[in-house]
């Protein structure tokens, strides 16, 4: 009977002491109101930027001259593949859907890698020629990049339009003062 | 005994090492290279015997133990000391007060060198503001057109003043010259450099600075030309060249050019020079038939009219400008019997350029001049082979292989063109491989005659370098003269309904017949 009554003094005991924790838990409130932070704009640390030489093709009594525009290169994108494209896209020299599927280091001679849609583009030797000089610009400004190869659908080509070859690779042009 | 030499060690030390640290050590001075004769190395400072100045024209008066030094304008003063047994002054201390860099460079040679403080470029003038003098020297340069002006001896300061208009551009080009290149089609000539010599501590090398902008300060005026006398002189002829040598009384300010307003006359710009030829001036020549010195430009015009179109290589030369003309080896004066190629440019799937509106190809619009000027030729008794006579497709490098195989005498690739923006640009090129002399006879002809009849603007005859480094496959890769012929823009509305017209491939045919004729000698332009 002792150990019954004894028992029984413990389980209230311990309920006793579930119900208070509980309680002091739901009703505790703050000893101090929170304080309001200063009204500060959230900071962020931008990503570095990449900035790369864009060669846009413009027109001069006759002369083809390269304006050389500074772009940035979206994060993640290779510069390379960018200042490629981009001069594409700034110079409307390549039928639409032309797309440069990668460039491929080998050694010091970047390898264009285009889709089968440059086949179809249409040059005369003014436009011919500033398209190779402006994959040439393009990589010249790449201290790793000496030549260039260009392949469509990973192929080697005898001339793009019909005026140069582009069978062997193709020095890079760099920028002089 | 022993207490005396441990007193004199240290001395003795000394002595060897101060010894060891004065050595003879050379100097290289701005653009007029080294010295003759060497000075003293003392540590970082190099010591030069006072004689030494006289080299560069540099004056000096002793008053007690300094030397006050005159160069042009400018006075300093330095301390004189006995090295060697010889009265030197600091040459370091006495160069950077006057405003140039210096530096030690291996194997102990003191280069030193002017500085370049201030560069304005404006209305194609320039004005060089530097510190010692420089060697200037203007030259021209082609596709684009630009003006160069090297600095030799000479480095860029830091924080040099640029003053330019946005087509011009200033860097240090190599260790020891200073480039400033300016893009335009303008003759270099003498009155558009001015070099000015100013010491470090002048206040006056910035220009004022307004609200619009650093002020335009207009060069100082320099003395006209002087007209000298040049001497022409025949060298050598034979029946196929001829070498003309001009002296000139000064050695041209830039490299001379060429044009030739006529197939059979030469006129040959020599900028930054007037001259004159001698009253009784007589040239004993076969080809040369008058030469004449007309004023053009601030410089001198060279006009040579010749008993038939000849090739040209003009040169500078240490004293003055070297001619060889040189008479086409297939020149025969006869068309009748030669081979000639006719390449009609793509085919097949290779359209060539296309017109914006899709209603005309490269592709066609060539073959049709091509076929045309096939029948041309062979109505005047020439052999003609064409790399296609219809719409197929032959590879780059077998165009050029038909010619070479077939011994050719003549090789032609008829073109159209077009450029990036539509509309922008109208007319005929006749392209001609890098500076071949021949080439560039045969396209400066054709381009002639074609001027005649086209309708279109004649852009010229063009190296092909000009457009492209390696310049056409079809021409570098053939061996005997020829050109490409870029017939009008497709992408030009103007050009487009000209080069449909059912005329023009006949019109075209006629006109490069008769440029060939020119060409061979046995037509008049």
């Amino acid at each position: 009977m002792g150990i019954v009554v004894l028992l029984l003094i413990g389980l209230v005991g311990v309920g006793w002491l579930a119900l208070y924790v509980r309680s002091n838990g739901q009703h505790e409130k703050p000893l101090l109101p929170p304080r309001e932070r200063p009204s500060q704009p959230p900071v962020e640390i931008p990503p570095p930027t990449r900035e790369t030489h864009v060669y846009v093709p413009q027109v001069e009594d006759g002369d083809v001259r390269f304006q050389d525009v500074l772009r940035t290169v979206p994060e993640g994108e290779d510069p390379k593949i960018f200042a490629v494209t981009q001069f594409l896209d700034e110079s409307n020299l390549a039928p639409g859907g032309t797309k440069l599927l990668s460039v491929k280091m080998k050694g010091h001679t970047a390898e264009l890698n285009f889709n089968d849609t440059l086949r179809q583009g249409a040059w005369g030797s003014m436009a011919g020629s500033t398209l190779l000089k402006g994959f040439q610009m393009s990589l010249g400004q790449f201290d790793d990049v000496n030549e260039l190869q260009i392949l469509i659908e990973g192929q080697r080509v005898e001339t793009l339009d019909g005026h140069f070859e582009t069978y062997d690779p193709l020095p890079v042009i760099r920028k002089t003062p | 005994m022993k207490r005396f030499w441990q007193c004199l060690l240290p001395w003795m030390v000394l002595a060897a090492v101060g010894s060891a640290q004065t050595r003879l050590a050379g100097v290289h001075f701005t653009h007029q290279g080294p010295l003759p004769e060497k000075g003293y190395r003392v540590g970082e400072e190099l010591y030069l015997p006072l004689h030494l100045m006289e080299h560069w024209g540099w004056s000096y008066r002793l008053e007690g133990d300094r030397a006050r030094i005159k160069v042009g304008e400018e006075e300093v003063e330095a301390l004189v000391r006995s090295v060697s047994g010889r009265q030197t002054i600091p040459l370091r201390i006495v160069t950077e007060k006057l405003g140039a860099i210096t530096e030690w460079t291996a194997p102990d040679t003191l280069r030193v060198w002017a500085t370049i403080r201030a560069v304005h470029v404006h209305d194609d003038k320039f004005l060089i503001e530097s510190t010692l003098e420089p060697s200037a020297q203007m030259s021209v340069l082609r596709c684009p057109g630009r003006i160069v002006v090297d600095l030799s001896g000479a480095k860029l300061h830091p924080t040099a003043l640029l003053d330019l208009v946005p087509q011009a551009r200033v860097a240090q080009w190599k260790e020891d010259i200073v480039r400033v290149v300016l893009e335009t089609d303008e003759l270099p000539r003498d009155e558009m450099l001015s070099v000015i010599v100013r010491g470090k501590n002048e206040k006056d090398v910035p220009p004022p600075v307004n609200a619009g902008g650093p002020e335009k300060r207009p060069p100082p005026v320099l003395p006209l030309p002087s007209v000298g006398v040049g001497q022409l002189a025949l060298e050598r002829e034979t029946d196929t060249q001829a070498h003309l040598a001009l002296r000139l009384p000064k050695n041209p300010s830039a490299a001379p050019t060429f044009r030739r307003p006529l197939p059979d006359m030469l006129e040959i710009l020599i900028p930054g020079d007037r001259f004159e030829l001698p009253a009784d001036f007589k040239l004993n020549s076969k080809h040369v038939l008058q030469a004449q010195a007309i004023p053009y430009n601030g410089g001198t015009m060279l006009q040579l009219q010749l008993a038939r179109p000849m090739g040209a290589e003009v040169a500078a030369s240490g004293t003055g400008v070297t001619i060889q003309l040189l008479r086409p080896s297939v020149g025969d004066g006869r068309l009748a019997g030669k081979i000639v190629v006719v390449d009609a440019g793509h085919g097949g799937h290779d359209s060539g350029a296309r017109s914006p509106k899709k209603d005309a190809d490269e592709k066609t619009v060539v073959l049709r001049i091509a076929l045309a000027l096939s029948r041309k030729l062979a109505a005047e008794g020439a052999t003609v082979i064409m790399t296609r006579k219809d719409d197929t497709f032959v590879e780059l490098s077998e165009r050029a292989k038909i010619a070479n195989r077939n011994n050719a005498h003549l090789f032609l690739s008829i073109h159209v063109n077009s450029n990036t923006k539509p509309n922008s640009t109208s007319g005929t090129i006749i392209f001609y491989h890098k500076q071949d002399a021949i080439k560039q006879l045969l396209a400066d002809c054709i381009d002639k005659e074609i001027a005649k009849v086209s309708g279109l603007k004649s852009m010229g005859a063009w190296s092909d370098q000009r457009i492209y480094n390696s310049g056409f496959s079809v021409l570098r890769n053939t061996t005997m003269p020829g050109v490409l012929l870029e017939l009008g823009f497709i992408n030009h509305d103007k050009d487009r309904k000209r080069m449909l017209e059912k005329s023009y491939p006949d019109d075209m045919a006629e006109a490069i017949v008769k440029g060939i004729k020119v060409f061979l000698g046995n037509g008049k332009g």
